[in-house]
């Protein structure tokens, strides 16, 4: 058993633990807005309105397309040219982690959607509720219950790429975990393992959630 | 003077012509069977009634509103018009109670116990009184089927519509549907009934329609039909179906 004081003390494990903190705050923010965005990028693209369809449509077939770390880039040192708003780095993670996965969200939503029996709308249809209460009252609870395994493993999907904006200079978890390996005893292995647990521990547990969801609504 | 009618209706599902020249006229607490081979437009016909189908041409007039005319709120229509359908429809995600006291409470603005109380009263009327709680999936079609109609009755429409209602239950669970079905016949409430069961168009149909090829061909009371069809058309079908 090699001696790994230097890795579980308290100077190093709390800098790692802000790391973590990074990473939650870019993620718990992310899924909120990828979320509600992704719900309008779905809606949008089942619009019978052309000129919400296709912006819709065009959004979410260009932005899967790309790389995240090239959005992420993008919206760090692109985005604020064109905008002409700086962003802190922070910011700049939260608008492209958003804006990447509810473009993929929007797909598991649509999909999820289109799946619900028609007989069922039209049910619905039949005793009066308007579009807005047939889509909130029966199309999207059945649609949600369904998708959920799928949103779940996106939103972890999510928490894992938050590493990625480690390339704008956010010090999350990942890029801790290199800047401890990095320094003497520069043993990589320890730290890496330490920061997979962390990472299992975090996902799992959303994991759980989802199961606990499912079940729920069984 | 009548409460449903249909001038000069036509409708076209691209190019297939599924109803032609429809004229019909139901009175106020008439019960209309619809038969027909399949395809032959009768669940078109009645979905034409509450606007889940569009007409191309001619006039669909309910309770004297014109529901062809798109300025038409088909939502004040809708809620004079229950639908119960042939695979039942039940809301999966909701129990039975919710089933059916959502529409009265969200659409009529009912105040929720009394929307309960009368999901009670219709849940005994329909005979699965203690099965408010269930869901759905929980239930065999003949009871879903029950729940589906007093789901319908909850908004007490004056129209109800029945699209082959029996036709996605085992045998044995055929029976319970249709004798929830005859009690509503003789409550005074217009019933439009696409339906294979000859058995109930005889028992309880004021007038009985024949439909092929998206016509009309034949309309008249249950015994001019099972003794006496004029048409070749309404003969042939009916040697192979009774």
């Amino acid at each position: 058993m090699p001696e790994l004081g230097w890795l579980f003390n308290v100077p190093v494990l709390r800098f790692l633990l802000i790391g973590l903190g990074y990473t939650l705050a870019l993620a718990a923010l992310s899924i909120t807005i990828s979320f509600a965005l992704g719900m309008l990028l779905a809606l949008g693209r089942l619009s019978r309105f052309p000129l919400i369809r296709y912006p819709a449509t065009l959004y979410i077939e260009i932005i899967r397309s790309l790389p995240l770390l090239l959005i992420i880039a993008f919206t760090f040192f692109g985005l604020p040219q064109i905008i002409g708003v700086q962003l802190e780095p922070f910011q700049a993670g939260v608008i492209a982690l958003s804006g990447f996965t509810a473009a993929l969200l929007a797909e598991i939503i649509r999909s999820g959607i289109l799946s619900v029996n028609r007989g069922l709308i039209e049910a619905a249809q039949s005793q009066g509720f308007t579009g807005v209460q047939v889509l909130g009252l029966v199309t999207l609870p059945i649609a949600l219950r369904r998708m959920t395994p799928a949103i779940v493993s996106q939103f972890i999907t999510l928490l894992k790429d938050t590493s990625l904006t480690a390339i704008i200079g956010i010090l999350e978890l990942t890029r801790r975990g290199r800047i401890i390996s990095s320094q003497p005893p520069f043993e990589p292995i320890p730290v890496f393992a330490l920061i997979a647990v962390i990472y299992f521990l975090v996902n799992y547990g959303l994991s759980l959630v989802s199961r606990g969801l499912e079940e729920r609504q069984a | 003077m009548a409460i449903i009618e249909f001038v000069g209706v036509n409708k076209w599902f691209d190019k297939l012509h599924v109803l032609r020249d429809v004229d019909l006229s139901i009175e106020r607490g008439e019960v209309v069977v619809v038969i027909g081979p399949s395809g032959s437009g009768k669940s078109t016909l009645i979905r034409c009634v509450n606007r889940l189908e569009t007409v191309q041409d001619g006039q669909v007039i309910v309770d004297g509103q014109h529901v062809e005319d798109p300025r038409t709120d088909i939502r004040r229509v809708r809620q004079e018009v229950g639908m119960v359908f042939q695979q039942f429809n039940l809301y999966p995600h909701k129990t039975v109670m919710q089933n059916i006291t959502m529409a009265p409470i969200r659409v009529k603005k009912m105040p929720r116990a009394e929307a309960e109380k009368r999901a009670h009263e219709l849940l005994e009327r329909v005979g699965i009184g203690e099965k408010h709680d269930a869901y759905p999936g929980q239930l065999s079609g003949g009871q879903q089927q029950r729940v589906a109609i007093a789901r319908a009755l909850a908004m007490s429409p004056k129209i109800l519509l029945f699209d082959e209602p029996t036709s996605a239950l085992d045998p044995e669970m055929i029976k319970e549907v249709l004798d929830v079905m005859k009690d509503l016949a003789h409550t005074g409430i217009t019933m439009v009934v696409v339906t294979h069961e000859m058995g109930f168009a005889r028992e309880v149909a004021n007038r009985v329609i024949f439909m092929d090829a998206g016509r009309i061909i034949e309309v008249g009371s249950p015994e001019h039909f099972f003794q006496a069809p004029e048409q070749d058309r309404t003969k042939l079908f009916l040697s192979k179906i009774l």
